[in-house]
């Protein structure tokens, strides 16, 4: 079957009918070394930028992951406690009761308030019981308090100062 | 005693041929000696591989791209030649497939090719043809009209008279059709020359 067809195109023979520029054969060797040559170098210099930006984002990657988690339990304790120094943070009352009325009320309004009496420096000490609580009710219930708390204050060093003893 | 001779000059040529194919790809395969043994291998088969092309493609400027390009491909990746298969095979095999990917490419752009479709606008030039081979130009363009598959088959068949077995290796069609496609093809061809 093959031989039958290929005695059928013997009439068209192998010859092919285009042209071939002259010298083609010649150079096409060099040209395609030279071309190959080319393409290898192209190809290591595009490895190359790979590899290389492949290593800044590993690096990228490591520093950005170190600042935003690589911070240890005592770094962010010292950061937090140094946050506490810095804020300047408002006096409040221990009266919850007071705290709700000085917020409820407007800015300025502590200005307009009358100062308060300032505690009295020294308080003479008496033996006297009714001299003592005439001297509770001219105080006010705001010095009182602070002087309750200046006794517990020298109450609680004095245990300390005991226990150390 | 003719025919004892002449398979024992075949046997000769073939085995000159895989000694050279041998060399040129243990050249290949050391850097030093790159470079000579692609010379080599370029001059061995550079014929032989641009008319497979040209036959399929058509124009001498893609034809020369193509070769260029599957060159290098065997520059590049002679290290992975597992030696398997003849060197030739391998080299027709990359061309092949080169002409297919360059076909597809050029479909993409919306310009039709002859490995694909067997367009008729796709034929080959007046100008590109020697006009005093008229029958030449008649049968080319006949077999360009063929279906992709049959086209590569006859060509290499009948043109570059590679066996089946050979012809099997590089389209990765088995040997039974291949020698289908063969057939339908010639009954084509001598169908068209017919109506012409």
């Amino acid at each position: 079957m093959i031989m039958e067809h290929k005695n059928e195109f013997e009439a068209f023979g192998k010859q092919m009918p285009y042209k071939v520029p002259e010298g083609f054969f010649d150079t096409v060797t060099q040209k395609t070394l030279k071309l190959a040559h080319k393409r290898k170098i192209q190809s290591v210099k595009r490895r190359l930028n790979f590899s290389l930006a492949a290593a800044a984002s590993i690096i990228v990657a490591i520093v950005g992951g170190w600042l935003i988690f690589g911070e240890t339990p005592e770094d962010q304790h010292t950061a937090i406690s140094y946050s506490m120094e810095e804020i300047d943070w408002p006096e409040v009352s221990e009266n919850p009761a007071e705290s709700v009325i000085m917020d409820s009320l407007p800015p300025n309004h502590a200005e307009s308030q009358p100062k308060q009496e300032t505690l009295p420096t020294e308080i003479t000490a008496t033996d006297n019981p009714e001299d003592l609580d005439l001297l509770l009710k001219l105080l006010t219930d705001e010095e009182l308090k602070i002087l309750a708390e200046g006794l517990l204050m020298d109450i609680y060093v004095d245990d300390l100062n005991n226990e150390e003893i | 005693l003719w025919k004892i001779c002449f398979k024992q000059y075949d046997h000769r040529l073939l085995m000159n041929m895989h000694s050279k194919e041998q060399e040129i790809i243990s050249m290949m395969r050391v850097s030093n000696t790159r470079d000579k043994g692609f010379t080599l291998l370029m001059e061995t088969y550079k014929e032989r591989i641009y008319w497979h092309i040209r036959r399929l493609v058509v124009s001498h400027e893609d034809t020369e791209d193509i070769l260029q390009e599957t060159f290098i491909n065997v520059y590049r990746y002679a290290g992975s030649f597992n030696g398997k298969s003849r060197l030739y095979t391998w080299l027709y095999r990359i061309a092949t497939n080169e002409c297919i990917r360059w076909s597809k490419k050029d479909k993409r752009r919306g310009i039709s090719s002859p490995v694909i479709d067997g367009n008729h606008s796709q034929e080959p030039a007046e100008h590109d043809m020697e006009s005093r081979d008229s029958i030449l130009y008649k049968f080319q363009k006949c077999i360009l009209l063929l279906p992709e598959k049959q086209r590569i088959v006859f060509n290499l068949r009948y043109y570059d008279e590679l066996s089946y077995e050979d012809i099997s290796e590089i389209t990765g069609t088995s040997v039974n059709s291949l020698k289908t496609n063969y057939h339908y093809a010639c009954e084509k061809i001598k169908e068209m020359l017919r109506n012409q």
